[in-house]
């Protein structure tokens, strides 16, 4: 049986895209198989880890537990999105650099997205609350110690005026 | 400016943060095919036939390979990890049987999850349509699920060739012990099941095979600790010689635990029968319920101790549940044996340890490997002990430990690499003391133990723990300069989180007077190195690191006397800073590397720079770092709810390389042992099915289970490197479930409830509440 | 005879149509009939389509009809179409302000990035006995509006699951929206969860909405979700605690009868009597702090 093809158009790291999917295409297979943007990671596969989180119009979402075909029409911003090559590192990479928040970084992309949606938020310093925002993606090296620490930085810093 | 002990910031991060790391599964090669791996549905089982004629006519499928496919090649795993000698033998009782593992299974499985089949095809979603038409046929038989069943008499083998399921034991002897707990005042005993893990790094395992080309010879890429392992495995495997192979271990996503895998030599088998290059990516059930499980062993332990608080004697037997294979010999049972007295003077010791083969996944050592597991039996012990003697956890453990001007001091039995087992160097009593005062001990001790606010009660436990660490044989590193001056680190320990392009580099660097960002490092290419050892057990900077130290040294010599003859002066003379080499006293001035590799390759007519110095380590034995925790918890009495509430750690790693990265390697190591405490269990029914195979029922520890953590380091270099470097890796997994169950206990101290589980479940929590309540109000109402 | 791979992670073939109306959606699930799959936010059936535990032939998204993806809040009462998002409602303050039990529900259901594209519909059609969804609207005695060839009919949430994953939604209906009554003033709710971690699927949940007058309880309504194979009420904690200045004995009673009217199904990560213990704990801490609640905002 010869797949049913649909073409998708979606905007990725500001660009408009156009691929071609079998309805069974996650978005994390469109970016990674299709786009060549191999930056998010596939950890479980089934909406539990956290690795393969993109940003879907400004918003977290798991690109593994999203068909390809759902997000026509939207705007993904994925890692590679955050900081043009040799250009300097978004602010949110450099504090996870500063704070050594990361070891082998195969999560990495998956906080750095959770991370910039929730300072989109304009959160007050609380180590609970980012706790509990970055629970919902899994770290196997760091024991989050760092993470928080780069994130509560974060907080802080733009809460400064 | 000397860069060793400085928290310098790691080279990887950039790409890294980018999203540009090429993990395995980033990789392409030209017309690659995808492999599945069909595996056993059932714990043990015959295979009557399987018929792949239907998946073969499938849409993009390439090949089916079962084992009758397996011909020219070694169709078992037959060499068992980690060589004895014969005086380890003799000393410690050794019994091995025999192991083999197969590839793919010829005519009977003995677990769920067995490799039956290989299905090639040109896409992955292709090769699962069409795994859905290969027809196997099984005859089911009961199978042995539980390692005390496994052993009794007239229990089916698990493998025909183990007949009493036991594999492998060993028997340890320290002093009298059967005499002397016979004669100490007191003793506390238990049996303690420790649950078992999976070690779960965030990428899955993966592996691709690529043809041999003219040039270049076939080549394996895989997620693997031990490349050059792996790589006389293949050379066993396809009866080949290992100069025909090259194993690649490119950027990984954690790993935590190593082995050889029959996935990553069948890509090699399948690419050379089908001359096109084929990958196997493992997806998350398939890792959770094949990879890396660890831990699951059931220990009885007895503790003799006199009134006065001493103790005399520790007893023990260790029922290692091995699964289908054992692959890693006595590595877990020895290593609780091991490291199974910590920090304590025991002068009277005797484990038995027994490897069971059940019809489960094959163990292997994860993070900590039997440390954990000993670490929290004998804290369990320790704080039972001083329930029994009506003192302070903290006071008992005081007046046991080895005092600092015992040290070194010889355990009176062999590690496992042979040599007379001896905590080199350390200081246990001030780590005890250090950490009593960082976590504020002694309030929150008399504050403790109350039912709080919400049922809450609070309580703090200790640990501390020995960790064995840079177990040999060997390490091997090249440093050299290339022809543009650019110093080049080669290393056969390669990373998968660990730092060693930062660390490693800041070794050489100072070594050399080069900053370490300028120097290029390499590591996971057999093809770069004809040896290597790789990366487990906290080796890599006791043995990479000293080897890259004296490579480096070799190298500036070689460097120094260069520039000697050219600059016509006596090398003593010179000094390397910031990469240039100059005068003493006249800093700033002289030649730069590109200048001395010009002119060495001028010298070598073009022939590179010739300047190149290779090194291999050798480690006379293991040496001991260690740690002290302290955990603060919360129980919710009603639910079982335990919450973290503070955690310091206080660690011996000798020198410390990096101590941004230490720190980070403790915090990892806390986390991993929180999720063993409380969280992660593969968890087996009766018919060896695994009920926790997907990350919903298989429980990591997110951001809201691990606390802030504190560490403080408190270094004592040991003597048997000349970095005087001692492990960081997995001393901090050791310590945490012991800490955190000692916690619980003294939350709940009125009840003197008894925990020789791990995971401490919020369900075996609460019935272990409940017992200790009834049995509470049944004392009350005797009285 | 077994065939094939024990582990899928990729989904079966299927086709997929994302119809621009409900009437569009209606005649093309009257066409496919069971081989078909209404998809909402796909949170909870896209992992089982990997696993191909579930396997439709067709795919039908919601994501294209814009009346399912609008809420409005209109005096106490709140309609939610069925593909509005749990992460819309949650940051909607002026819903959240006005019933704690919802706010609390939607802290703790999954993570923000599951919350941003989960739907309230999906939830309440995948009737998981531990949704908090469920729960909530249970104990808000929420009404789901469903649509089908016959028209539109209106389910009370007691009556909309009817089994484990199993709801009343025959194969050719779609559940279009829930109705739900914000507590009034002299009303206080809450909502209690045990999870075993920050996120994770409900061991036991709890929601309770207290209503007092002069101090007593005048009415309560108790939801338990992970208690038994739907989510349930709890008749006879209610009837205990109607009429009272609960005392921490009343309270603690009212825990031992919602345990009593459990029927839990043990698994993992709880044993009958651990879900039961923990529906007596949890009911009589959501009623302790739905009854302070209630007394604070007369």
């Amino acid at each position: 049986m010869t797949p049913e093809l649909h073409t998708i158009r979606l905007t990725v790291n500001g660009a408009a895209v156009s691929v071609q999917v079998e309805p069974r295409q996650t978005l994390a297979g469109a970016l990674r198989d299709q786009l060549g943007l191999t930056g998010t990671n596939l950890g479980c596969e089934h909406g539990v880890c956290g690795a393969c989180t993109v940003l879907l119009d400004g918003r977290t979402a798991r690109s593994c537990t999203l068909l390809a075909v759902q997000a026509q029409g939207r705007s993904v911003i994925t890692v590679e999105g955050l900081a043009a090559d040799g250009e300097r590192l978004h602010p949110v990479q450099q504090a996870f650099a500063e704070h050594h928040a990361l070891q082998c970084g195969f999560c990495t992309p998956g906080f750095l997205l959770t991370t910039i949606e929730y300072l989109d938020e304009a959160p007050a310093v609380d180590s609970d609350a980012i706790r509990q925002r970055l629970s919902g993606n899994l770290c196997r090296c760091t024991g989050y110690h760092n993470i928080v620490a780069a994130v509560k930085d974060l907080v802080r810093r733009q809460a400064a005026p | 400016m000397r860069q060793v002990g400085k928290p310098l910031a790691r080279r990887e991060d950039d790409r890294l943060l980018r999203g540009k790391s090429r993990y395995l599964a980033d990789l392409a090669f030209g017309d690659q095919l995808e492999a599945i791996v069909i595996r056993s549905p059932f714990a043990r089982a015959r295979i009557l036939s399987i018929d792949t004629t239907a998946a073969l006519a499938a849409d993009g499928v390439v090949a089916v390979f079962t084992a009758e496919d397996l011909v020219d090649v070694d169709p078992a795993l037959t060499r068992q990890f980690y060589s004895l000698t014969p005086a380890f033998v003799e000393r410690h009782d050794v019994f091995l049987g025999p192991y083999r593992e197969p590839i793919l299974a010829p005519g009977r499985v003995s677990r769920v999850g067995e490799p039956v089949a290989l299905l090639v095809a040109t896409g992955r979603a292709a090769a699962e349509d069409a795994a859905e038409l290969v027809e196997v046929d099984y005859e089911p038989m009961d199978p042995i699920v539980d390692p005390l069943e496994a052993m009794a008499p007239g229990a089916d083998p698990v493998a025909a060739d183990v007949p009493g399921n036991v594999q492998a034991s060993f028997r340890i002897e320290v002093g009298d012990p059967g005499r002397v707990a016979g004669t100490a005042d007191r003793t506390v005993s238990g049996r303690f099941r420790i649950g078992r893990s999976v070690g779960s790094p965030i990428e899955n395992r993966g592996a691709v095979g690529v043809p041999a080309t003219g040039t270049e010879p076939l080549t394996v890429w895989s997620t693997t600790q031990i490349p050059h392992v792996l790589r006389s495995y293949l050379a066993d495997f396809l009866r080949c010689g290992e100069e025909d192979l090259r194993v690649v271990a490119p950027p990984m996503g954690g790993s935590f635990g190593g082995g050889i895998y029959a996935e990553e030599l069948l890509v090699a088998f399948a690419a050379r029968a089908l001359e096109r290059p084929v990958r196997w990516l493992e997806d998350r059930r398939e890792n959770l319920g094949n990879a890396r499980h660890s831990r699951d062993q059931i220990i009885d332990a007895r503790l003799a101790y006199d009134l006065s608080g001493r103790f005399r004697a520790l007893r023990m037997r260790i029922v290692q549940d091995c699964g289908s294979a054992n692959l890693f010999g006595l590595t877990l049972p020895f290593n609780i044996a091991s490291h199974a007295r910590g920090q304590f003077a025991i002068d009277h010791f005797d484990v038995e340890g027994l490897c069971v083969l059940t019809n489960k996944t094959r163990n292997t050592p994860v993070r900590g490997a039997g440390r954990p597991e000993a670490t929290f039996v004998l804290d369990r012990l320790v704080d039972m002990a001083a329930d029994d003697l009506g003192l302070d956890p903290a006071e008992l453990r005081r007046r046991n430990l080895i005092p600092a001007g015992e040290m070194p001091r010889d355990m009176g039995m062999l590690y496992r690499d042979g040599a007379p087992m001896v905590y080199d160097s350390g200081n246990f009593p001030d780590q005890l003391h250090t950490a009593l005062e960082a976590s504020g001990y002694w309030e929150k001790r008399r504050l403790g133990g109350r039912a709080g606010e919400g049922n809450r009660a609070r309580g703090i436990g200790i640990s501390s723990h020995v960790e064995a660490t840079g177990l040999g044989p060997h390490e091997t590193a090249r440093l050299e300069i290339d022809d543009s001056g650019r110093v080049v680190l080669t290393c056969g320990s390669n990373p998968h989180g660990q730092s060693h392009a930062t660390t490693l580099a800041q070794v050489a660097g100072d070594a050399l007077g080069v900053p370490y960002d300028r120097i290029e490092t390499r590591f996971g290419d057999t093809g770069l190195l004809e040896r290597g050892g790789g990366t487990f057990g906290s080796r890599s900077a006791v043995t990479a690191g000293s080897v890259v130290h004296s490579a480096a040294i070799e190298l500036r010599r070689q460097v120094l006397e260069l520039a000697g003859e050219l600059l016509e002066c006596d090398p003593a003379d010179l000094d390397i800073r910031d990469g240039l080499v100059s005068p003493r006293g006249v800093p700033g001035i002289g030649l730069g590397f590109p200048e001395l590799a010009a002119a060495a390759r001028d010298r070598n007519d073009g022939d590179g720079s010739g300047l190149s110095a290779h090194d291999e380590f050798v480690p006379s034995t293991v040496t001991f770092g260690s740690g002290t925790h302290v955990a603060s918890v919360a129980v919710d009495r009603e639910t079982g709810v335990v919450s973290l509430t503070g955690y310091v750690v206080v660690d011996d790693c000798g020198t410390v390389l990096n101590p941004m990265v230490v720190d980070g390697q403790q915090h990892g190591g806390v986390a991993h042992g929180i999720g063993n405490a409380l969280l992660e269990e593969a968890v087996y029914d009766e018919d060896g099915q695994l009920l926790s195979g997907t990350f919903i029922d298989y429980l990591l520890p997110t951001a809201t289970d691990v606390p802030d953590i504190e560490v403080i380091h408190r270094p004592h270099p040991t003597p048997l490197n000349t970095l005087g470097v001692k492990g960081a890796g997995e001393g901090s997994t050791a310590s945490a479930p012991g800490a955190i169950a000692n916690a619980i206990v003294d939350a709940l101290r009125p009840l003197r409830i008894e925990i020789n589980e791990m995971p401490i479940t919020p369900q075996r929590l609460v019935e272990l509440i409940r017992a200790a309540e009834a049995e509470h109000m049944v004392g009350s109402a005797g009285n | 005879m077994i065939r094939g791979r024990e582990q899928p992670v990729r989904p079966a073939p299927f086709r997929y149509l994302a119809p621009d109306s409900l009437e569009e959606a209606l005649s093309l699930l009257c066409e496919y009939g069971e081989e078909a799959k209404i998809l909402a936010g796909g949170q909870s059936l896209l992992p089982l389509m990997a696993f191909r535990l579930v396997r439709p032939a067709v795919l039908i998204d919601l994501r294209n009809i814009a009346e399912l993806g609008r809420y409005r809040l209109e005096a106490d009462r709140l309609t939610i179409g069925s593909m509005v998002t749990h992460r819309t409602i949650e940051l909607d303050h002026r819903v959240t302000s006005r019933c704690d039990m919802l706010a609390e529900a939607l802290d703790v259901l999954g993570h923000a990035a599951i919350r941003n594209v989960g739907t309230v519909g999906g939830s309440l059609a995948h009737a998981d006995p531990t949704a908090e969804w469920l729960a909530v609207a249970l104990a808000l005695e929420a009404r789901v509006m469903v649509t089908g060839p016959r028209g539109t009919r209106s389910v009370a949430a007691e009556n909309f699951a009817t089994g484990w994953m199993a709801s009343c939604l025959a194969p050719d209906e779609i559940l279009t929206e829930v109705r739900l009554d914000m507590p009034g003033p002299g009303t206080g709710s809450a909502f209690e969860e045990v999870a075993r971690r920050h996120g994770d699927f409900a061991v036991v949940g709890a929601a309770a909405a207290v209503t007092v007058a002069d101090e007593a309880i005048e009415g309560v309504r108790i939801a338990l979700a992970g208690a038994a194979s739907t989510p349930i009420r709890a008749p006879r904690a209610e009837a205990l605690l109607a009429g009272s200045v609960p005392s921490a004995q009343d309270l603690e009673a009212a825990g031992e009868a919602a345990a009593s009217e459990t029927d839990p199904v043990a698994d993992l990560h709880g044993s009958e009597d651990y879900k039961r213990q923990l529906a007596r704990v949890l009911t009589r801490r959501a009623v302790a702090r739905a009854y302070r609640r209630a007394l604070a905002r007369p």
